[in-house]
C-alpha cells in the first residue's frame, strides 16, 4: 500500500482511464480549473516550467488533498520562482471557485484521484 | 543638496515562520488508499489489469487566467507611539504598491468580514476564503522607546493556510515609506520567487514651460511618484537622458552648457558632482557597464557616429564600432560580455549587438520601422526598445537573439524604456500630439512586459527620459 499517488503510474492505468473518461468529460475539467490559473505571463517569460499534481476529490468532485510530484517537488526546493510557479497552480486546485470539479460518468475508482499537468504553454 | 540616505534599517528578520503543516500536500479529511499500486510497479506494461481501482486520469491544463491575485492588505495594528497612524499608511503604501504591479487585487475594506484587531495570532481563514482574498497580510507598527519606528507583517496563504513570510523592520521613522517599499518587495519575493521593485526611485528630466522655451531639471522620485525632488539647482541648462549605475548611487546625465553637450556623474547620497567630459556631438548621455566601472556612449565625428567605452578609473577610451555609420544607445548586456546598439549600416536605424570589445556585430532586428534606444533587461532575457512605424512610435522587447518581437505600447510617440530592476516592468515617456497653441505633454508611463498593466506614473510636471534605479541597498 502507499499513500503516495505517484508511486506507480503505468501506461496500463492511463489507458483503462483513457477508456473509461471521455474528452469532453476531461475538458470539462480542465475548463473548470484553468479560470482559476492566475498565472501572468510576464513571469513565465524564459521558462520551461509545468507542475505534475495529483489531486484527490470525493465522489462529489471536492478537491481534498493535492501531492506534487515527487521529482517537481525537490525542483522547489532548488528554486523560488519554481516554488512560486507551483504554488499558482496549488492554488487554482483549492481555489473555492474551482476547487469542485464536474465529475465524470466513469465509476469513482477511475477518477478519485486527477493526475493534473499544469503546462502554460498557451499562456507564454 | 541632495535629500536622500535614510538611517539605516537594521531589519532583522523574523525568520521564516515554521509552517504549521506540510504546503506541498494539504492533507484529506478522508485518506485515500491506492491498494495495490506497489505491486504492480515491474512488469505493468506486460500485465495490464484494466481495474478501475488502477485508473490513472491524467489531464493537461494548458491555459491560465491572467488575473491580478486577490490580497487583503489590513491595517496594521498599533504597537507603540503613533502606531495607529503608521500602520494605516504602510498599508496603504503596501497596498498600492501591489495593485499598481498589476500582480495583485487589493481587497477593498468594506468587504472584510474579520476586522484587523480581531485577528490575533492567525486569522479566521474561512472569513478571507469566503470573500475569494487568496493572500492576507497582517501587521503591527509603531514608534519605539529608542525612538526607532518598528514595523512587522505576516503574509498567510488563505488556501494553504499557513503563514509564508514575516520580518521585523527598524528605522527612523521618516523613513515609513522606505519601510513600506521593502515590505511590499518580501511579500513580491516570496509571491513570485523574484527581486522586487519597489524600493527603487525614478530619476527622469522634469518639464517645464512652452515648447519654445522649455525648462528641463534633474528631478528624482521614489518609483510611486512620493518623495520627488530636483537634484540640482534651477539654471539655464537643459539636462538629458539620465542613467543609472547599476552598483552604486551614481547616476550619469548630459547637460548643455553653452550648447555643448557634458556629461556629469553625481552621486545621490553625498551630492558629489564630477565632469566626465565635453563631448560634443553626442546625443544620449553613457551608460554604465555591469560592474559600474566603465561606461558606454556614441559620439559623433564628421559625419559618422561610433561607439565608445571608457574606463571610469583610468579615462581610457577605446573605440568599439568603425566605419561611416550612425551607431548610437549602446547598451551592456547584464553579463558585461555584449552590447546592443542601433545603426543605420544596413538601411533604415535597426537593432545590432555585439561583443563587449566590439567584435562580430550582428542585426537582430529585421521589422519594418526604425529601432532605436534599445537597452538591454536586467534578467538579461529581453531588450526593450523604441520602433517608429506607420507614423507611430511604440516600445516593445525581443530576445536577445531577435526572436519574439513584442510590441508593448503603442501611440502618438512613446520612447525611451528603462527596465525595473527584476526585469519585470518597464517604464517609457509618452508625448501626445501638440494642441492648437504649440504646447505638447509628456508624461511617464509603464507598462508589464506581459503587455498589460499600461498606465501613467503620475508626476507634478511635464515628464521624459526616466531611468529606473536598482534596489536601494
Amino acid at each position: 500500500m502507499s499513500d503516495n499517488p505517484w508511486a506507480a503510474v503505468t501506461q496500463s492505468q492511463i489507458a483503462a482511464a483513457d477508456a473509461a473518461v471521455s474528452g469532453a468529460e476531461r475538458d470539462a475539467i480542465s475548463g473548470h480549473i484553468y479560470p482559476c490559473w492566475n498565472l501572468d505571463a510576464g513571469a513565465m517569460q524564459g521558462t520551461n516550467y509545468r507542475v505534475r499534481l495529483a489531486l484527490d476529490v470525493t465522489r462529489e468532485g471536492r478537491v481534498t488533498r493535492a501531492t506534487v510530484h515527487p521529482e517537481d517537488e525537490a525542483r522547489m526546493a532548488r528554486e523560488p520562482r519554481y516554488r512560486s510557479f507551483v504554488e499558482t497552480a496549488r492554488r487554482a486546485a483549492f481555489n473555492p471557485r474551482c476547487s469542485t470539479v464536474p465529475v465524470p460518468r466513469a465509476p469513482y475508482e477511475h477518477w478519485r484521484t486527477l493526475f493534473l499537468t499544469f503546462d502554460p504553454r498557451d499562456v507564454r | 543638496m541632495l535629500h536622500l540616505p535614510m538611517p539605516r534599517t537594521a531589519a532583522s528578520a523574523l525568520g521564516r515562520p515554521s509552517p504549521t503543516r506540510n504546503h506541498l500536500t494539504v492533507e484529506p479529511s478522508r485518506r485515500q488508499l491506492l491498494v495495490g499500486l506497489a505491486a504492480t510497479t515491474a512488469g505493468a506494461a506486460v500485465v495490464a489489469p484494466l481495474s478501475p481501482a488502477l485508473a490513472q486520469l491524467q489531464i493537461d491544463i494548458t491555459r491560465a487566467n491572467p488575473q491580478p491575485m486577490p490580497i487583503a492588505v489590513l491595517d496594521f495594528v498599533p504597537q507603540g507611539n503613533d502606531g495607529q497612524r503608521y500602520g494605516r499608511d504602510i498599508a496603504q503604501v503596501v497596498a498600492a504598491d501591489l495593485e499598481r504591479s498589476g500582480l495583485f487585487r487589493p481587497i477593498e475594506r468594506g468587504a472584510w468580514i474579520q476586522q484587523p484587531d480581531a485577528v490575533g495570532v492567525q486569522p479566521r481563514y474561512s472569513d478571507w476564503r469566503a470573500i475569494n482574498a487568496q493572500a492576507l497580510v497582517t501587521g503591527g507598527a509603531g514608534v519605539q522607546a529608542d525612538g526607532r519606528l518598528r514595523v512587522e507583517f505576516r503574509l498567510w496563504d488563505v488556501f494553504g493556510e499557513q503563514s509564508i513570510e514575516g520580518q521585523i523592520l527598524a528605522a527612523h521613522p521618516s523613513s515609513w515609506r522606505r519601510i513600506a517599499h521593502k515590505v511590499s518587495d518580501l511579500i513580491w519575493k516570496r509571491v513570485t520567487g523574484e527581486d522586487g521593485h519597489f524600493d527603487t526611485e525614478i530619476v527622469f528630466i522634469s518639464e517645464s514651460g512652452p515648447t519654445n522655451a522649455r525648462r528641463k531639471r534633474l528631478a528624482i522620485m521614489d518609483q510611486d511618484g512620493a518623495n520627488l525632488r530636483f537634484l540640482l539647482p534651477q539654471t539655464r541648462d537643459i539636462m538629458l537622458t539620465p542613467r543609472f549605475s547599476p552598483v552604486t548611487r551614481d547616476i550619469t546625465y548630459m547637460s548643455y552648457f553653452n550648447n555643448r553637450p557634458r556629461v556629469y556623474i553625481t552621486n545621490l547620497d553625498t551630492g558629489q558632482q564630477e565632469l566626465l567630459g565635453d563631448f560634443s556631438g553626442m546625443s544620449f548621455a553613457p551608460r554604465f557597464s555591469p560592474d559600474g566601472n566603465r561606461v558606454v556612449m556614441s559620439l559623433a565625428e564628421g559625419g559618422a557616429t561610433t561607439i565608445y567605452e571608457l574606463d571610469l578609473r583610468s579615462r581610457r577610451r577605446v573605440q568599439l564600432t568603425q566605419g561611416r555609420n550612425i551607431d548610437t544607445s549602446p547598451s551592456y548586456a547584464p553579463d558585461g560580455r555584449r552590447i546592443v546598439f542601433n545603426s543605420d549600416r544596413g538601411g533604415a536605424p535597426h537593432l545590432y549587438v555585439m561583443g563587449a570589445d566590439g567584435s562580430n556585430p550582428t542585426r537582430i532586428s529585421f521589422g519594418q520601422g526604425r529601432y532605436s534606444t534599445p537597452v538591454w533587461s536586467p534578467r538579461g532575457d529581453l531588450i526593450a526598445f523604441t520602433v517608429q512605424r506607420g507614423g507611430q512610435f511604440g516600445v516593445g522587447v525581443m530576445r536577445p537573439d531577435g526572436t519574439g518581437e513584442r510590441i508593448l505600447s503603442e501611440s502618438f510617440l512613446d520612447e525611451g524604456p528603462t527596465w525595473s530592476p527584476n526585469g519585470r516592468v518597464i517604464m517609457f515617456f509618452r508625448q501626445s500630439p501638440s494642441d492648437g497653441r504649440g504646447n505638447q505633454r509628456s508624461r511617464l508611463m509603464q507598462v508589464n512586459i506581459s503587455g498589460a498593466n499600461l498606465r501613467e506614473v503620475p508626476t507634478p510636471e511635464d515628464a521624459s527620459d526616466p531611468a529606473w534605479s536598482p534596489l536601494i541597498p
